[in-house]
């Protein structure tokens, strides 16, 4: 902004402005803050590990401990794992890896506006940097787990598919789902901070409710449910394509991506809408 | 906009909620509402009560000027609107340059991160580019006298040091228009004698500076002009020692 450029603060709807109008400053506000998005990642990043005495371990141990729980259960014949083609250990770290992805995304985006509430009463900055920053965490956990799953194949006797090397691309529907779910209940928890207890309770049902530690059943409520559950195929197939390198479920993968899009874009705008909201309800 | 202007109030109007319950359901419709284009509502709902009411005033480039006024005038309030964070119920604000806020010394300070960190990270908060931080490192640094403890976590820092720190990033903001409130409270003797000469070079090098401040000798140092507040409503504006009268006049009915 240059020294005579006026801004004009009204009470007229943001409308008013011209949708094409909207998009675009939404986008613009974003890249402009890619500098305070990479700070205010490297400001989680750095922090969460420290005073702690296993410190990156936490990385690895919690996805390694949610797939030893469902081979205790298996072995308890509590739960039915299945007959699946590969050794559980791959088949279970890769889902529960990618799951936490959306489960640990969810959660961190819907309270990070609202935990820095403090600071958004005081300056303005624009808000979905936060948003962005927190599910830089996320990414760079699965990175770093990806490392991990890779010693597992090779115990195992087994490769990775080629397309491995391709994930970065094949995740982005779920991550975009799961930051559009969080634009919305980022919102929504500055306002009622019942949210964050909802979210986590429904994500520890969610888990079960998909075939993502087991295999598919071959019949039953939960085959109808997760024929129609978007994120059982962005977490199935990208599955399915490290380690088969192919998937029988390409087009319902595509309709989810479609889905995951479409939330991610309203959820952006919503949230971009609300930015000016936010501050006088923290 | 007045081509001299800085800052300019339309019959700017603000309106807050006493109770927490129902302000938690207006947030919920006014957020819906804004999101589903539907009108504004321009009334006052249960509870709720006018912060800012109809309130006008014209800032020059360059002019200082201190806002005055009891507790709950609607001050802090005023500063927020300048400053883009609150928007207006009703009537028009305009704003000619880019803004600053010296309101929070150590705004997005991580007690875990080093001072060196912390800089970038606030510097970040309050907009500057990377480039621009390099250039001005020294410059924060010197004046928050921390060089020997750059790589030490700022929790560890004394409480003056860590003020000056955060002060010392927020003044080299790139603004046009610098808005302060009661940043001196926090500190020393020797910090609020810092503070005040940094801002008085703010203000020689041509930037309007809105203050908000309870202290007598501070306003008069540095603003000319004045604002006076009550109850949400510009009563008085004129000079500085005017304003100040009058503020005594209200303070003692009260």
């Amino acid at each position: 902004m240059k020294e005579g450029k006026i801004v004009v603060y009204d009470s007229i709807s943001l409308y008013s402005r011209g949708i094409r109008y909207l998009i675009f400053d939404m986008v613009s506000s974003v890249w402009k803050s890619r500098e305070l998005i990479y700070r205010l990642f490297l400001r989680n990043f750095v922090v969460r590990y420290k005073q702690s005495l296993i410190n990156w371990g936490w990385i690895f141990l919690m996805p390694f401990i949610t797939m030893l729980t469902f081979l205790l259960l298996n072995i308890s014949g509590i739960l039915k794992i299945g007959d699946l083609k590969v050794p559980y250990p791959i088949y279970g770290m890769l889902g529960v890896s990618l799951w936490n992805l959306f489960s640990n995304g969810l959660p961190s985006t819907t309270l990070s506006v609202d935990s820095l509430g403090g600071l958004i009463g005081k300056i303005n900055f624009p808000k979905s940097a936060i948003i962005f920053a927190a599910s830089g965490q996320v990414l760079v956990d699965f990175y770093i787990r990806m490392l991990v799953i890779l010693p597992v194949f090779l115990i195992y006797m087994r490769f990775p598919s080629w397309l491995i090397i391709l994930f970065p691309i094949y995740i982005m529907p779920l991550v975009l789902l799961m930051l559009g779910c969080g634009f919305f209940f980022a919102i929504v928890q500055v306002i009622f901070k019942d949210t964050q207890h909802i979210i986590n309770l429904g994500l520890s049902f969610f888990l079960f409710l998909m075939p993502i530690m087991y295999d598919m059943p071959k019949k039953g409520l939960l085959v109808v449910l997760s024929r129609y559950n978007p994120i059982y195929y962005l977490i199935s197939v990208p599955r399915d394509l490290i380690i088969f390198g192919t998937t029988n479920n390409f087009i319902p993968y595509f309709l989810s991506t479609l889905i995951s899009l479409f939330i991610f874009t309203i959820g952006w705008f919503v949230f971009y809408l609300s930015e000016t909201k936010l501050a006088e309800r923290i | 906009m007045n081509i001299n202007s800085a800052i300019e109030f339309e019959n700017v109007s603000k309106k807050f909620c006493i109770r927490l319950e129902e302000q938690m359901w207006y947030g919920f419709s006014d957020i819906l509402r804004n999101i589903l284009n539907m009108r504004k509502t321009n009334t006052l709902r249960k509870d709720e009560f006018w912060s800012i009411n109809k309130v006008n005033f014209k800032i020059k480039k360059g002019e200082s000027v201190g806002i005055v006024g009891l507790n709950g005038s609607g001050k802090s309030t005023t500063l927020k609107m300048i400053n883009g964070i609150f928007m207006p119920d009703l009537g028009k604000i305009s704003i000619r340059g880019r803004v600053g806020a010296l309101i929070e010394v150590g705004a997005g300070f991580h007690p875990y991160l080093t001072g060196k960190e912390n800089i970038y990270l606030s510097g970040a908060i309050f907009g500057m580019p990377k480039k621009y931080i390099d250039q001005k490192f020294d410059e924060i640094v010197e004046f928050s006298e921390i060089e020997k403890f750059l790589d030490m976590p700022v929790k560890n820092y004394s409480s003056g040091m860590y003020v000056r720190l955060g002060f010392a990033v927020a003044a080299h903001m790139q603004t046009d228009i610098l808005l302060i409130d009661e940043i001196f409270a926090v500190g020393d003797v020797d910090y609020q004698k810092k503070c005040l000469t940094k801002i008085q070079e703010l203000k020689n090098i041509g930037k309007t500076i809105v203050f908000v401040s309870h202290n007598e000798k501070n306003l008069k140092e540095i603003c000319s002009k004045g604002i006076l507040l009550h109850e949400g409503k510009m009563v008085y504006r004129g000079n500085i020692d005017d304003v100040l009268k009058k503020y005594k006049e209200y303070n003692l009915k009260n």
